[in-house]
């Protein structure tokens, strides 16, 4: 199976061999061919060791007995099987399936921003999608892959299937980030297609205008969804990386500017954690969830605050 | 200031280009960085302030400063001292070594004397020398003594002139110094250093003339002298009487300096002819000198060496003083009147004051010549006169006292005679050229004792002959009162020395040939006048009888550096050398005089310089010039700051100052600093605009 090469496009000759390097490399690219392997290592052993819907779940249909030890909630006792064989049971339930996760996954430029021995951005994204949809399948429930940048680019409906889990994945491995961002347009393209309410993951850098994003998740809301944002970034954009004076060239509006980031690094730092700060309060504000992730962080960072979505949202 | 290493400033300077260079290159060809968004990298940049903005444009012009004081260091930079960029850097120094031999400095100081830290700082000195550097250097005593006909670059035997210079006795003539370097500079071109090494004694350098150096020198005053010198001294030493006779006493008056700041209590020691010694205790107060007069006895007639001493301090030269005591026999004085001297005639009377002395002890031995009797033959071996109460002189007689004072005879006449008017009017008449001072008329006599009294209202102190009254002495003259004198007036002729209250000539003086005449307008008689009933009259009297002679006695002691003269009988001189006080064989100027022969000659040494054939024929004492002992340096104002266009001046001392005078102050260190504070101020700026950043 061919896979599209994950680089950035093309930059003016002369500068490629020097960009090349720094945002993807031969390994990284090989590990991200196997983004099905990834996701069902990092969702299998994510769960390793644990039992699973240890949750009630909401559908309460019961799957088996379980030894009682101390912890376990006395409610879930079985004391009519105690009184058969004078030992305490507790009574575990499956959890609900049927539900549909909508993962929407940015591909703008920014997100090909890879910081000094890290993966780009998008492929930090990438497989948390990956991982999100291999777990739904897991689970029996059904996710939706859309890929978006100025526009929603590619859209893969919802669905629980093996089948369709290997088309997400192969959508988010024939993925090129370029182009600028237009999260909000994306967004209302995006609340065309997503029919039945659900959980809506979007996985994206986020460096945008929050007033309109919020506008635009405000008709998912409203339809009630329940709204995860990840965003993305790499420790660099919070950081600014240890460069002098450079030329910094935008990777989506290719403009330039020259600044020294050991001057400007505290200022900066305090203005890009403005802007988090901003979304994440606006964010819970309207009820939505907002977790940082950094390309340097586990990616059981993202599924845990999947998890933990899910679990608010029962 | 001038850079050592200047020519490899154009070399070096392209490395004051690198931070701006650097900064440039920044600026040109920055690292392109592709970032995930800019906005917010725009939005910190355009916050920051505009001092911010130009942080890299001040500490790139901060690192271009270290970079240049850093170089500038390593070009040497040097501190121009009293001129010494006027030097081309590869043209040769010519110094000229001014070096004090004077007295004060052999004063001895931690066990070195004043001379031989000179020795050593002028070593220093030539020790900054290349090997086509010339010096010169002048010894300066009373005379200079130069080293070299001209400039050379023979420093060992410089450095040999200056190890041999001996001790000073003599002041040091600095004028005659900057003469003798002044010839020396019109033999050479270019500029010329000099270096005064000295104590800067006040007495020699008060009034040093520099006005003969000229042209392109730079003068350096190098101070060797010890701090705070404390030192006492023999000044002087001189007999109390004016002539010593063999077997007298002589009151020998010694002045003792003491120039320090302790008071001085010692003992003067007296030793004459090596045999017998006399001392005496002496107190002076600080910074004074005191006179103590020691009695020493003469035994007899000759020359006798007296050497004054007290104990030794740290400049033991001036604690001796050596004089020639010359005893004599008694000289005949005679005494020309009409009657005796017996009863209480005036001629008693001075007979009496010229021999005070029991059994005609004193020096003077009168001898009374009746005026009638007066002829060349009994005048013969005198050679002073005393006249009083004098009868009429024919002729021949007043031509006899003339021709006694035209060879150098001595005559004092109390004019207390009727007949005097007229025996003056012959003498007179018998100089032919030379008028007498007074025209004398008519005596005048008071009939009553005690009335009409006269008495001396003005004189004319500065006379030798009335050397006794100066100063407050003067008072004695107020006590004489006069009866009996002759009206009388100035000629004009000789000097009117004393004047009674009516404008009478009281005492008057001439000369003929080489003789002198005194002429007494009063008498000392009893019912005259109250003169000798003063105490006053015998000194006064033997004073006359001392400054009426015309040779000028041979002086006591001689100061070295001095010419001494005297004369001597060339026999003598043929027989034995004149020898000097170390006992070394000198070399005396001779001028024939007949039979006897005038010598003259320099002493280096002081002590007695001696002609002997068994005993001392003759002798010179020779004294270290009592100036010298006080030791306090001249206010250093007075030496010149600035001198003509072209000339500088100023204080060095130490192998430091030395070497910034030859080369210049190095300011390395100071550049190195100043590097150092440049990169403390980019430092501070860093942190400034750190603090801005937050």
């Amino acid at each position: 199976m061919a896979f599209p090469s994950p680089l950035p496009p093309p930059l003016p000759a002369g500068t490629q061999s020097r960009y090349a390097g720094s945002l993807l490399s031969a390994d990284e690219l090989d590990r991200f061919k196997n983004l099905m392997l990834f996701a069902q290592a990092t969702v299998d052993g994510f769960f390793a060791g644990r039992h699973r819907s240890t949750h009630p779940g909401s559908s309460a249909e019961f799957r088996d007995y379980k030894d009682y030890v101390p912890g376990d909630a006395i409610d879930r006792i079985d004391w009519r099987a105690y009184g058969r064989a004078r030992r305490l049971f507790v009574r575990r339930y499956e959890d609900e399936t049927d539900m549909v996760a909508y993962l929407l996954v940015d591909t703008s430029g920014s997100m090909r921003y890879a910081g000094a021995g890290r993966m780009p951005k998008f492929y930090h994204a990438a497989r948390v999608a990956a991982a999100l949809a291999y777990l739904m399948a897991k689970q029996g429930d059904k996710a939706a892959l859309g890929l978006f940048a100025d526009k929603l680019k590619t859209w893969r409906p919802p669905g629980g299937t093996r089948r369709h889990l290997h088309e997400m994945i192969t959508a988010l491995e024939g993925v090129r980030p370029d182009s600028a961002t237009d999260l909000p347009g994306a967004l209302r393209q995006a609340a065309e297609v997503c029919r039945k309410r659900g959980r809506l993951v979007v996985l994206s850098d986020f460096l945008t205008d929050p007033a309109p994003l919020f506008d635009a998740l405000a008709q998912f809301q409203h339809r009630g969804f329940k709204i995860l944002l990840l965003q993305v970034l790499d420790p660099d954009e919070t950081e600014l990386p240890a460069h002098s004076v450079a030329r910094y060239v935008d990777l989506e509006t290719a403009e330039q500017v020259e600044v020294d980031a050991e001057d400007l690094r505290v200022l900066y730092r305090e203005k890009i954690r403005a802007a988090i700060d901003t979304l994440a309060r606006e964010a819970v504000a309207r009820g939505i969830e907002h977790q940082q992730v950094n390309t340097s962080d586990s990616y059981t960072l993202a599924l845990e605050a999947y998890l933990g979505l899910r679990g608010t949202a029962r | 200031m001038t850079f050592l290493n200047a020519p490899l400033f154009w070399s070096l300077a392209a490395l004051l280009a690198l931070p701006l260079v650097i900064h440039l290159l920044n600026k040109r060809f920055p690292q392109v960085f592709l970032f995930s968004s800019v906005e917010h990298l725009k939005k910190s940049a355009a916050e920051r302030s505009r001092i911010y903005k130009w942080r890299h444009r001040l500490l790139t012009l901060v690192r271009t400063l270290f970079l240049l004081l850093l170089l500038l260091a390593f070009l040497k930079p040097v501190l121009d001292l009293f001129g010494s960029s006027d030097r081309a850097a590869d043209a040769h120094r010519q110094i000229l070594l001014i070096v004090d031999r004077s007295l004060s400095m052999e004063y001895r100081q931690a066990g070195v004397t004043s001379r031989q830290r000179a020795v050593i700082e002028a070593a220093k000195i030539l020790g900054t020398l290349g090997t086509d550097d010339e010096v010169n250097v002048i010894a300066v005593a009373h005379t200079s003594a130069v080293c070299f006909e001209s400039f050379s670059p023979n420093l060992a035997e410089a450095k040999r002139f200056l190890h041999q210079l001996a001790p000073g006795v003599t002041r040091a003539d600095f004028t005659l110094a900057n003469a003798a370097a002044a010839r020396l500079l019109a033999k050479t071109k270019g500029p010329v250093e000099i270096y005064y090494v000295s104590d800067f004694q006040r007495r020699n350098w008060a009034l040093v003339d520099f006005a003969p150096l000229t042209g392109r020198v730079r003068l350096f005053f190098v101070d060797v002298g010890a701090a705070s010198p404390e030192n006492r001294a023999i000044l002087g030493a001189e007999p109390g009487q004016s002539q010593v006779l063999a077997g007298d006493t002589v009151p020998l008056e010694v002045t003792v300096g003491n120039f320090s700041s302790a008071p001085l209590d010692d003992v003067v020691t007296v030793r004459v002819d090596q045999r017998h010694q006399v001392q005496q205790p002496v107190s002076a107060g600080p910074w004074s000198s005191v006179r103590v007069t020691v009695p020493v006895p003469v035994a007899s007639p000759g020359l006798h060496l007296c050497e004054v001493s007290l104990p030794p301090d740290n400049l033991a030269a001036d604690n001796r003083w050596s004089l020639v005591l010359p005893a004599l026999e008694k000289e005949e004085i005679v005494t020309l009147s009409a009657d005796g001297d017996a009863g209480h005639s005036p001629v008693n009377f001075l007979h009496a004051a010229l021999n005070p002395y029991a059994q005609q002890a004193g020096s003077l031995l009168p001898r009374h010549l009746a005026s009638g009797a007066l002829d060349p033959a009994r005048l013969a071996g005198a050679s002073k006169l005393f006249i009083t109460g004098c009868g009429p002189l024919d002729d021949a007689a007043a031509d006899t006292l003339a021709k006694f004072l035209h060879r150098g005879g001595g005559i004092v006449w109390f004019m207390d005679s009727d007949a005097d008017a007229a025996n003056l009017e012959r003498l007179e008449k018998a100089m032919a050229t030379t008028p007498l001072p007074l025209r004398v008329g008519p005596l005048r006599k008071t009939d009553n004792v005690g009335s009409g009294a006269q008495q001396l209202v003005t004189g004319d102190f500065n006379a030798r002959f009335l050397r006794l009254f100066r100063g407050g002495l003067r008072q004695d003259l107020g006590l004489l009162e006069f009866y009996d004198f002759h009206a009388a007036s100035a000629t004009g002729a000789g000097k009117v020395l004393l004047r009674f209250g009516d404008e009478t000539p009281a005492m008057a003086v001439t000369g003929h040939g080489l003789g002198t005449l005194v002429l007494m307008n009063f008498s000392v008689g009893e019912f005259s006048s109250n003169l000798a009933r003063q105490r006053i009259f015998p000194a006064w009297v033997q004073d006359l009888v001392k400054q009426l002679d015309t040779r000028e006695p041979a002086p006591l002691a001689f100061a070295a550096g001095q010419l001494v003269t005297g004369e001597v009988w060339r026999e003598d001189l043929r027989r034995r050398p004149f020898t000097s006080p170390s006992g070394r064989v000198i070399e005396v100027r001779q001028e024939p005089l007949g039979e006897r022969a005038g010598i003259s000659f320099i002493p280096e040494e002081a002590g007695f310089y001696t002609l002997a054939d068994g005993r001392i024929k003759y002798a010179f004492a020779v004294n270290a010039d009592p100036e010298e002992s006080d030791l306090r340096p001249v206010d250093k104002s007075h030496l010149p700051a600035e001198l003509a266009a072209g000339q500088v001046s100023g204080f060095a001392g130490g192998q430091r100052d030395y070497d910034e005078i030859a080369h210049g102050r190095s300011l390395v260190p100071w550049f190195l600093l100043a590097a150092v504070g440049a990169l403390l101020l980019e430092l501070a700026l860093q942190l400034v605009f750190r603090r801005l950043a937050r």
